[in-house]
């Protein structure tokens, strides 16, 4: 073998090695949660630590239903509140993104900045405020008032996206569908929403998985019945006392929490790896 | 055309939705001439509290046939986001008008606050009947309150579950080496002695453990221990104290004993103490009685493994206790018969379904009839009324009646307001002093300016 043979062996030696170690470090915790849920509650406590379940079990599914009285209630608001969020967020901030991007105004890169400009703010510090609008409005503890809430926090990332999604879009494009007698809106669902569907997935997917995962608003807003609860918040009620967490009824519950996430980004991979990446040479 | 039918189809859908939840979220407190008293338990509470006979169910349900008049809505929230309240509070609305998740360390901060309702005057027969007579007086702290604008003091809340600091121990590793449970440790003294008989480094095995992690180790550890080398635990300012004699002494035994092994470098650790009990790992664990008693429900023939008995010393001091209070929102539009409801369906007939849960009884009469009575006097017949509420057939554990005697002399942290702050304070610098080459002495006296500072 060539030196330079050697060379190139041990570079791509190192380099799947490194690949390895970092897609363990970051698929072992999900294996570890999944083989977890299936073990017994006296295996889960015991003196020695097992990777793999000695005996599998579902008890520990069984105890999370049986806990968590308001399951289905939590995961049917956490879907409805999800796709409610993505629906307003792409079908509003597309729109924001389309103007942006191809029209002229003034002050339009100061209101495209203080959109990013939210972006650097941690939702947090918006918090009270948006209680306090929400329940002037009576809005609390109801899914339109959280949904409408998660729009208003994702919008700006979806601004920014779709800004830089549709500036690649050719304006010879556009320009043909004017002179062919489009209006600026019809142009807009018939040119400029199938090109950059890529960037509605990627778009749609970020903002998915931000109103999935949300907890603090959740908690905040809609934790006063069991009809308006998400399932982040859900989650949170299998803590016990001081808090004091069941582990094998905590992995079981995640491990549910994210199966749609999982599947959700399965069917959308190649659609959202493009999106993610369209505007990224011109915008 | 179509994208215009989508838009506006959009708009449809989410005005339906929210005016449909509008309507769905009205609240009309009397309606038909029936009040409805909504209620709010920690989730944690709603599962053992109901576990294994559906007591509070039950007592839900017995409540509201003998009051036909009142309905109640029991509704849950994950424990310490009861904050998110105070929210609705400063508006002067409430979605709760009776909580039974907030502790005797939460409850100062309502109250300051005022946005409590005083009992008094809504259960006024009773409290001129005797009743708070009927409660253990060391679970009745952090009820009583000085209204925040008055000045006057007023009853905030009533307990209805408590905790105490005691000694969880491994019944089957004492068996196993062949010491009885009338050897256990009276004091910390016979404590270390006979942890380190049961030390068996080969096997792993540790006589003791405790949760000396920075949140925990001021409660769990520090304050019992202080307490029963005869300290006192607030100083002369009514904070904690961490410049007596005692206060040295208990931070030189906690480090000694780490350092020569004596416990499991989890210890450090927060919960791993209680995991490594539960493992086997440590035979006896001085934390709440809720930690032995999970471990109990959390094996086969629990009773045979873990007993719970009283920490050292406490026998003698009185032991750390802790627990919950019902409180009524001033905001609440049905302050009275919420009262009702907490006197009644959680002070007293949920009783056996709280001691089932593995939690102390407030309330003396649950104690007192099973024949280690300290007092019976005379009552009213509202008081009789009350107690006969306690299912007279049942009979609280025998752990449980052994704990009896170190609530009478029991005690709570002090200064909840300050509390999380003072004990990081401590917790932090117990750690240093474990890592760094310097007097226990010199660690309290730096615990003692953090203090100062925090309360200029």
């Amino acid at each position: 073998m060539t030196r330079d043979k050697l060379k190139r062996w041990s570079d791509r030696g190192l380099l799947y090695g490194a690949l390895t170690l970092v897609s363990l470090a970051s698929v072992l915790p999900f294996v570890w949660i999944i083989l977890s849920s299936v073990k017994p509650h006296a295996e889960l406590y015991s003196k020695t630590l097992t990777f793999l379940p000695q005996q599998y079990t579902l008890e520990n599914y069984t105890k999370m239903f049986e806990r968590m009285v308001g399951f289905g209630y939590y995961y049917r608001n956490s879907i409805i509140v999800s796709f409610g969020t993505v629906i307003l967020t792409l079908f509003a901030g597309s729109l924001a993104a389309y103007a942006l991007s191809r029209f002229r105004f003034k002050g339009d890169n100061a209101i495209f900045l203080l959109f990013l400009g939210t972006i650097m703010v941690p939702g947090e510090v918006g918090l009270i405020g948006q209680y306090e609008l929400l329940s002037a409005y009576k809005l609390l503890n109801t899914l339109t008032g959280l949904t409408l809430s998660y729009t208003a926090f994702n919008l700006a990332l979806t601004i920014f996206i779709m800004r830089g999604v549709f500036s690649s879009v050719p304006q010879e494009m556009l320009d043909a569908a004017r002179v062919d007698g489009c209006s600026w809106w019809e142009s807009f669902w018939q040119i400029m929403v199938p090109m950059g569907a890529s960037g509605l997935a990627a778009a749609g997917t970020l903002v998915f998985l931000n109103a999935w995962n949300e907890f603090i608003f959740a908690l905040t807003m809609n934790n006063w019945t069991d009809e308006a609860r998400t399932l982040t918040v859900g989650i949170q009620l299998l803590q016990g006392q001081w808090q004091h967490w069941d582990y094998g009824v905590l992995f079981s519950s995640v491990m549910l929490s994210f199966l749609p996430v999982i599947v959700l980004f399965l069917l959308l991979q190649k659609t959202f790896m493009r999106g993610l990446t369209a505007g990224a040479v011109k915008g | 055309m179509m994208q215009k039918w989508i838009a506006l189809g959009l708009v449809a859908l989410a005005a339906v939705g929210f005016l449909a939840e509008r309507r769905l979220n009205a609240y009309n407190p009397r309606q038909g001439g029936v009040t409805k008293v909504r209620v709010l338990v920690s989730a944690w509470q709603h599962s053992e509290f109901q576990d294994p006979d559906g007591d509070l169910e039950r007592s839900v349900r017995a409540f509201e046939e003998r009051h036909p008049d009142i309905d109640i809505d029991l509704r849950i929230m994950p424990e310490g986001n009861e904050i998110t309240l105070m929210l609705p509070w400063r508006a002067d609305t409430t979605p709760f008008d009776l909580l039974l998740l907030v502790n005797n360390m939460s409850i100062v901060r309502n109250i300051e606050g005022d946005f409590l309702a005083p009992l008094e005057e809504h259960l006024a027969l009773e409290m001129e009947a005797g009743l708070m007579e009927e409660f253990l007086p060391g679970y009745l702290e952090g009820c009583r309150a000085a209204d925040p604008s008055t000045g006057e003091e007023h009853l905030y809340g009533l307990p209805f579950m408590g905790e105490i600091h005691c000694l969880n121990y491994r019944k089957d590793v004492l068996a196993e080496r062949g010491l009885s449970e009338e050897s256990l440790p009276r004091t910390w003294a016979e404590f270390e002695d006979v942890s380190r008989r049961l030390r068996d480094t080969k096997a792993k095995q540790y006589g003791m453990t405790f949760d000396l992690s920075t949140n925990f180790f001021t409660q769990n550890a520090y304050i019992p221990m202080l307490r029963a080398f005869r300290g006192q635990i607030e100083d002369e300012n009514g904070r904690l104290d961490v410049s007596s004699p005692q206060a040295v002494r208990t931070f030189e035994t906690l480090k000694r004993w780490y350092e020569e092994g004596l416990m499991p470098a989890g210890a450090l650790t927060p919960y791993q103490a209680a995991d490594d009990f539960r493992a086997q790992i440590a035979v006896l664990f001085p934390n709440w009685q809720s930690r032995g008693f999970w471990a109990i429900k959390g094996m086969q023939d629990g009773e045979k493994h873990i007993g719970i008995g009283p920490c050292p010393g406490s026998e003698e001091v009185g032991a750390l206790l802790a627990h919950y209070i019902g409180v009524i929102p001033k905001s609440s539009p049905v302050p009275r018969e919420a009262a009702l409801v907490l006197l009644e369906a959680f002070c007293f007939d949920l009783q056996p379904g709280i001691t089932k849960a593995g939690k102390m009884s407030p309330i003396k009469h649950i104690y007192d009839r099973q024949g280690r009575a300290v007092s019976s006097r005379p009552v009213s017949q509202r008081i009789q009324e009350l107690r006969d509420l306690v299912d007279p057939s049942y009979r609280v554990p025998e752990w449980m009646l052994s704990l009896r005697p170190t609530v009478e002399k029991g005690y709570c942290v002090p200064d909840p307001l300050t509390w999380n702050r003072v004990r990081d304070i401590v917790g932090i610098e117990f750690q240093k002093y474990l890592s760094e080459d310097i007097t226990a002495q010199e660690a309290l006296s730096r615990a003692k300016r953090q203090m100062d500072r925090l309360y200029e």
